[in-house]
């Protein structure tokens, strides 16, 4: 008998099918057969391939781009917050800067703060932080999460280095670390309703943020 | 097997295997004619790039939460803070005086391009097609000559965020007080006249070269 060219979703004895999810195993009885939808197979992106064709557009135009550098997907938001940066820090204004980014996103925070309320888990704020908005990991492309902390490469050097050579910028990672970054975590910390401690600059570039 | 089956068993078809087209800053010489022969995505040795950023892009399109994510929506959402900030302390037009300052030392190499080529298109090129700044954040960005068409990146995320008051900007208020003098300054600093179409209220945004 020849094989069937793809296992079927709920024969135990073929596996399951990447994209559905295991029908479970009720009371001793058969797992149930999966619904047409389930048995056939999606990307997620169905009915979203121009969105999606334009996301990799971008991205393929970006990473091809290795003149003067080799460009990475974070570059031209990187650019924006150090436009953003340096012109607070000109005008004397940066605290404003930051109090007005934390007062920007304190809605969303708050609402992750009933959630950190709700379960007591603090861990759900990290996330929050972290792992969930996508103005933090496009930014940061090397970052570790392990329980209660967060490790991340500051992401700003090779655009802060090929800026100032062309005297775009007078920034430092550190200043930036500082200033911008380790303030603006403790205010949306504060808003969450967790406390945590941000590591003082390092040399290296690497620092962190875990839960107090 | 007959006379003529043997022997085209013994004289097999020679297939074509034609190079492929050279691609520009191909190394000339032996190397660039071997490397026309090879089958290259363009991003040999950029797998850990190309893999980490597919990954964003897959991340990003996948968050629906509160409203579906485009790829550019930090991007967009830097700028809205910053365009915000600089409207709540009245420092809007310092803040495009130092964005075009800030990007002067570009924009001024690009005039020396387009004096010793004489193609004042290179500007348009330099602004729409060869900076991330602008394609990152117009992601519907077409065109080509003198003309280049978006669509208003902000309008989407501002809707979004306005209804938990982040911000009182309007997409409107932004393409007049923020993208048109940007633009025209970017094109004074490189020598050239731009034009920026008024908005419309589908958000279709048009920048012509017009000298």
């Amino acid at each position: 008998m020849a094989e069937a060219a793809r296992p079927l979703p709920g024969d135990p004895s073929s596996g399951t099918a990447p994209n559905a999810s295991p029908a479970p195993a009720q009371g001793g009885r058969p797992p149930a057969l999966p619904s047409v939808h389930e048995f056939g197979l999606w990307s997620g992106f169905e009915g979203r391939e121009e969105l999606l064709g334009r996301g990799l557009v971008q991205l393929l135009k970006t990473v091809i781009a290795d003149a003067p550098y080799q460009h990475h997907l974070n570059d031209a938001a990187l650019k924006a917050h150090l436009n953003a940066i340096q012109f607070a820090k000109n005008h004397g204004m940066l605290p404003q800067l930051v109090a007005h980014d934390v007062k920007t996103l304190a809605p969303v925070n708050r609402r992750v703060g009933q959630l950190v309320a709700k379960t007591g888990n603090p861990e759900y704020g990290l996330v929050g932080l972290f792992e969930r908005t996508d103005c933090w990991y496009q930014l940061v492309l090397e970052w570790r999460v392990e329980p209660g902390r967060r490790t991340w490469r500051s992401p700003f050097h090779t655009v802060l280095e090929m800026g100032r050579r062309i005297g775009q910028f007078d920034l430092t990672e550190q200043e930036i670390h500082e200033q911008w970054t380790a303030p603006r975590i403790q205010g949306y910390a504060a808003d969450i309703g967790i406390k945590v401690n941000v590591s003082p600059w390092h040399e290296s570039g690497w620092l962190s943020c875990e839960l107090a | 097997m007959n006379a003529q089956t043997a022997t085209n068993a013994a004289k097999p078809v020679v297939a074509e295997v034609p190079p492929h087209a050279p691609k520009p800053g191909a190394p000339a010489g032996t190397a660039g004619m071997l490397n026309q022969y090879k089958t290259l995505s363009g991003f040999e040795g950029r797998e850990a790039e190309l893999g980490l950023s597919m990954s964003i892009l897959l991340k990003m399109l996948g968050n629906h939460a509160g409203y579906a994510h485009e790829m550019n929506d930090p991007l967009v959402k830097a700028h809205l803070l910053a365009i915000q900030f600089a409207k709540n302390n009245g420092t809007l037009a310092q803040y495009i005086a130092h964005d075009i300052k800030t990007m002067e030392p570009i924009n001024l190499r690009m005039k020396q391009i387009i004096e010793k080529t004489g193609m004042k298109e290179i500007a348009m090129v330099a602004l729409f097609d060869r900076t991330a700044c602008h394609y990152a954040l117009a992601l519907t960005s077409n065109g080509d000559g003198r003309v280049r068409t978006w669509k208003d990146p902000f309008g989407w995320v501002l809707t979004q965020c306005r209804k938990i008051g982040q911000f009182d900007l309007t997409a409107q208020e932004i393409h007049e007080t923020w993208t048109i003098p940007r633009l025209t300054g970017y094109g004074a600093s490189m020598g050239v006249t731009l034009k920026v179409s008024p908005w419309q209220e589908d958000g279709t945004i048009t920048c012509e070269l017009v000298d």
